[in-house]
């Protein structure tokens, strides 16, 4: 094997990286988004993804490279782009319906048509961007006693916005008497990271005989830099109309937001002017440490189990820093109070404040997975396929992780030499809900191209889907 | 690899005809929908002291008393009367004297009594005369001259009367004592302090020989004297003072008073500080209305008010139960006339005074009323204008319908009917605000439950109305330019048909409780969100 492992060629490899910012497969949160492969697969990757794929969701398995010692991504010969949107709520019909027109005038809602467009809140009316991308990956595997070691840089941007289901009951219906309407749903969550990460694994091959063939560690550890966070951390107000059409509730609201100097972002309470900078170096507004932890087993037959535990860590923020607040009880009873009539324009706008710093966490997960691969011989189809059964459990709701849990299954057929992989996979729960995935790989020997949708309604029926999810991009191996 | 440089050229494709199946909207339109939004238009309390802003009025003041009670007054009335154009102590009589004046003697004294013996110190003749009828029985002519010490001519020279008589003649002398002064002569003695002294003296070129005088004082008018007089009618004397009502006139016929009182000052007013004492007898109020009504404050016994000023001032007060003051409010009237007969000295005391023609007697009149008392249905019209803009015009034709409710919490005894007209600009009526949809009765709100027998409250009421708008009368109400406001106003149980009302009782602390809200049925266009 040829000893690629010298100084030049890796200076090479990450200064290309840097200069064409080229974007790789990034992992994270339990639901976000992935390398095209995973893509594919509906997200069943903890252990199906092998090698740099592995960076971020089980670094045990980054030492899983098969017949390579080096693998890395850069923009050559594809970028691999990952990016996923959407709503819960909103297809496009139903978007051509309620927002199309008719004959270029507005449509006229009936008392039908509010409820059908009331309804679709009724289970969440979220609206969510993730794009990720990573700078540079690279994994080498010197020996198998020596371990896989990798960096990788990774950078995630992405958010949620969470429509409050009364703001759109208001909105078509007005305010009925007696009924209270909450605004606690409204969620919303939206920044840019970027991972500086190093793993390292190791795999221990156990007696030939035994059940367990080998056993997998790997854990990464992350300097976390973060370009901008805007969320709301708490919302719980409310309004109620009351018997004599009184409104009053409660307002209690609590945000906060940091940006990196790169932004130029000047606050109302802030007397200086910020000049913007942007650019894809900028200073961090945060910085955290985070790690991950994976194990992996190999049993007889070829059968797969993978834990790991990602993303531990937490990112503080000290940059451009502001408290978003809206606190009190709100009345009104008098349209022609001024008083009240501000008070009320305070408790919905609030107040911001400058503060020292603030701290989020980082999208921690759970992973668990069990993967099969069946051998041509013992395939009841032509050629090879790899099964894959995934849990994902996330514990926040940061952008890209959920805290309800998701469960995919993957598979991955091969059917011959020259024919490419084929993917498929279904995953339900988490941020997504039900997706069906698709996705093609074609390997060339040393490179690999990558082409997947997680929502492939999108593409069988567009006008009804309510996401569109692109993920493509290469893999080098050596 | 040419396999994959052919997927990889298939693949965009692919992407292309993909997102070519999306049906993406050429342009994003906002729906158009209708939306019931239920606000609370206004939510206010309001005091019987906010509402009165006892500061602000002129006419009727409004004072909280410590009892919280609302005691409402009228403004402090000042009149001022003469006690008299001039001072008449002889009435129209006269007084006479007759002496003899001897011819080459030394001058005699001779003192004329005044009237009732009044003691003169000091007087100022408005009018007056002396007249002297003088007779020579000599065969002689005789030169006499009569000084008068105590009168001075308005130049300051003293008087004196001189006369030339021939014998066995008649001479007539009449002086006119008009802006004369009198001061009584330093030298005259105390006895004779009620006279007025004359010293005569006579020459004539035959011993012996004398006149005869006859000497009359008549119609001495004062404008000042000093000294001891008699009980002296000054006349009847009357003044008024308008009471510049405003809108309380509204309130004639309809005004039921419990409670009154009358506080009348009367001060005498003088320069001097010797004054005498006074009496107003006779003592009348008159209410006059300036259609010629007229209403009598009278006692309840019947007995005329008389009185008299001590140390120059007397305060009188009428209440309910000496007098028809309630009533005498009640009636409302624009000007009150005070007359009086004005008696000088009414105990005919020696005590020395003085009085003048420039005195006077002011009096300062104040009526009041405890907030107890009942109101007959009374009507009140007045016309607002709207002044909306177009803009807002327009938006108000958006509106597809609308309630109206108002709530009242009423702890005020008031019930009140409001029927509002809405007009175009040519006072045209579009329809009126009513609480039922045959836009014929009144918006009605009832007072507090009162207890009849105290005229107190138990209990506020609770009215609410609503006034239903449908699409058109939206659309009327774009074009509203006036509202003919109809106000009818009572007190609790107060109706017409009602002879004696129960009169109720007012605090400051009484309140109303208004909130008004609806419901708005409004056409929601891209234009608007």
């Amino acid at each position: 094997m040829k000893n690629i492992f010298n100084r030049r060629n890796l200076s090479i490899i990450i200064l290309l990286a840097i200069v064409f910012s080229s974007r790789a497969f990034p992992q994270f949160g339990s639901s976000g988004t992935v390398d095209a492969r995973s893509t594919g697969l509906a997200k069943t990757y903890n252990s199906t993804s092998m090698g740099i794929y592995s960076i971020g969701i089980n670094p045990a398995n980054l030492s899983m490279m098969g017949e390579s010692s080096v693998e890395f991504s850069t923009i050559i010969p594809l970028p691999l782009i990952s990016f996923h949107s959407g709503t819960d709520f909103l297809s496009m019909n139903q978007l051509n319906y309620y927002f199309g027109g008719v004959d270029g005038k507005s449509r006229v809602l009936t008392e039908s048509d509010k409820q059908n467009f009331n309804d679709l809140f009724s289970n969440g009316g979220s609206v969510f961007a993730n794009f990720s991308t990573s700078l540079f990956s690279f994994a080498m595997k010197p020996s198998i006693e020596a371990g896989t070691f990798s960096l990788s840089i990774i950078d995630f941007a992405g958010g949620n916005f969470t429509i409050p289901h009364a703001i759109v009951d208001l909105g078509l219906n007005g305010n009925q008497p007696g009924k209270k309407y909450d605004f606690n749903d409204e969620k919303f969550k939206s920044w840019w990271i970027r991972n500086y990460g190093i793993s390292y694994s190791r795999e221990f091959q156990l007696e030939s005989e035994s059940w367990l063939k080998n056993i997998s560690a790997g854990v990464s550890f992350k300097l976390v830099h973060g370009y901008y966070y805007a969320g709301i951390e708490k919302v719980n107000t409310n309004l109620e109309t009351g018997t004599h059409n009184e409104i009053q509730g409660n307002a209690d609201m609590i945000g906060y937001s940091a940006f990196s100097d790169g932004f130029g972002v000047k606050y109302d309470f802030d007397s200086l002017q910020h000049q913007s900078q942007f650019g894809l170096f900028m200073p961090p507004a945060g910085n955290g440490f985070g790690f991950d932890l994976g194990l992996s087993f190999l049993l007889e037959n070829n059968l797969n189990i993978s834990l790991a535990l990602t993303d531990i860590g937490s990112i503080s923020w000290t940059k451009n820093i502001a408290k978003f607040f809206a606190t009190g009880a709100i009345l009104i009873d008098d349209l022609t109070n001024q008083e009240q009539l501000d008070s009320l324009k305070d408790k919905f706008t609030g107040d911001a404040e400058r503060i020292e710093s603030f701290s989020t966490g980082l999208p921690t997960v759970f992973r668990f997975g069990l993967g099969y691969k069946l051998n041509e011989e013992d395939n009841f189809l032509p050629g090879t396929l790899l099964l894959g059964l995934d849990y994902n459990q996330g514990f926040n709701d940061l952008p890209g992780n959920s805290k309800t849990p998701r469960v995919s299954f993957g598979f991955e057929w091969k059917p011959g030499d020259w024919i490419p992989y084929f993917r498929s996979g279904v995953s339900l729960g988490g941020s997504d809900e039900f997706a069906w995935a698709v996705g093609l790989g074609m390997y060339t020997g040393v490179i690999e191209f990558n082409f997947a949708t997680s929502y492939f309604q999108t593409i069988v029926a567009p006008n009804s889907a309510k996401q569109i999810s692109v993920a493509f991009g290469s893999r080098w191996k050596f | 690899m040419k396999r994959l440089i052919t997927v990889l050229r298939i693949l965009p494709l692919l992407l292309v005809l993909i997102i070519g199946c999306f049906d993406l909207p050429e342009e994003l339109i906002l729906p158009e929908w209708d939306v019931e939004l239920n606000v609370p238009l206004t939510n206010k309390t309001y005091t019987l002291y906010d509402m009165f802003q006892p500061e602000s009025k002129n006419a009727l003041t409004t004072t909280l008393t410590g009892d919280d009670f609302y005691l409402v007054e009228s403004d402090n009335y000042t009149a001022n009367s003469k006690v008299a154009d001039y001072i008449n102590l002889l009435g129209q009589g006269s007084t006479s004297q007759s002496f003899i004046i001897p011819a080459n003697e030394p001058a005699q004294s001779v003192f004329i009594i005044f009237p009732d013996e009044i003691e003169i110190d000091q007087a100022t003749f408005v009018s007056g005369f002396l007249s002297f009828a003088i007779q020579n029985l000599s065969a002689s002519a005789i030169s006499s001259s009569i000084r008068v010490p105590g009168v001075k001519k308005p130049d300051g020279s003293e008087l004196i009367i001189h006369s030339n008589v021939a014998a066995f003649s008649r001479d007539s002398i009449i002086y006119d004592l008009s802006n004369h002064q009198y001061t009584l002569p330093l030298n005259q003695p105390i006895q004779n302090k009620n006279s007025l002294q004359l010293v005569a003296s006579a020459n004539s070129a035959m011993n012996g020989s004398f006149e005869t005088v006859n000497f009359y004082l008549y119609d001495f008018n004062f404008s000042s004297i000093t000294g001891s007089l008699p009980r002296t009618l000054l006349g009847n004397n009357r003044t008024s003072a308008s009471l510049n009502l405003g809108d309380a006139v509204d309130f004639r016929g309809k005004l039921f008073i419990k409670e009154g009182s009358l506080s009348l000052r009367s001060e005498y007013v003088s320069t001097h500080q010797n004054i005498f004492e006074f009496e107003l007898a006779n003592f009348k109020v008159n209410g006059i209305r300036n259609n010629g009504e007229q209403k009598l404050l009278k006692r309840n016994d019947g007995q005329a008010l008389t009185f008299r000023l001590v140390n120059g001032v007397y305060d009188l007060t009428l209440n309910e139960s000496n007098s028809n003051i309630t009533e005498f409010i009640s009636f409302l009237p624009d000007s009150i006339v005070i007359s009086s007969e004005y008696i000088l000295n009414p105990s005919n005391d020696n005590v020395i005074g003085t009085v003048t023609n420039q005195d006077s007697i002011k009096f300062s009149t104040q009526f009041s009323t405890k907030s107890i008392f009942a109101i007959k249905q009374t009507n009140f019209i007045d016309t607002l204008e709207i002044d909306l803009s177009e803009d807002d015009r327009d938006k108000i034709r958006d509106g597809m319908g609308a309630d109206l409710n108002i709530y009242l919490e009423n702890a005020i005894p008031i019930d009140a009917f409001v029927k509002a007209t809405l007009t175009d600009e040519n006072y045209s009526p579009l329809f009126t605000l009513t609480k039922n949809q045959n836009g014929v009765d009144s918006l009605q709100f009832l007072g507090s439950q009162v207890n009849n027998n105290t005229g107190q409250i138990i209990s506020p009421t609770i009215t609410l109305n609503t006034i239903a708008l449908d699409s058109a009368k939206i659309m009327q109400l774009s074009n509203a330019r006036y509202a003919i406001i109809s106000t009818t106003v009572n007190t609790k149980n107060a109706t017409n048909e009602n002879p004696n009302p129960p009169t109720v009782q007012f605090k400051s602390s009484d309140w109303l409780n208004m909130k008004c809200y609806g419901k708005v049925k409004y056409h929601l266009s891209p234009e608007e969100k």
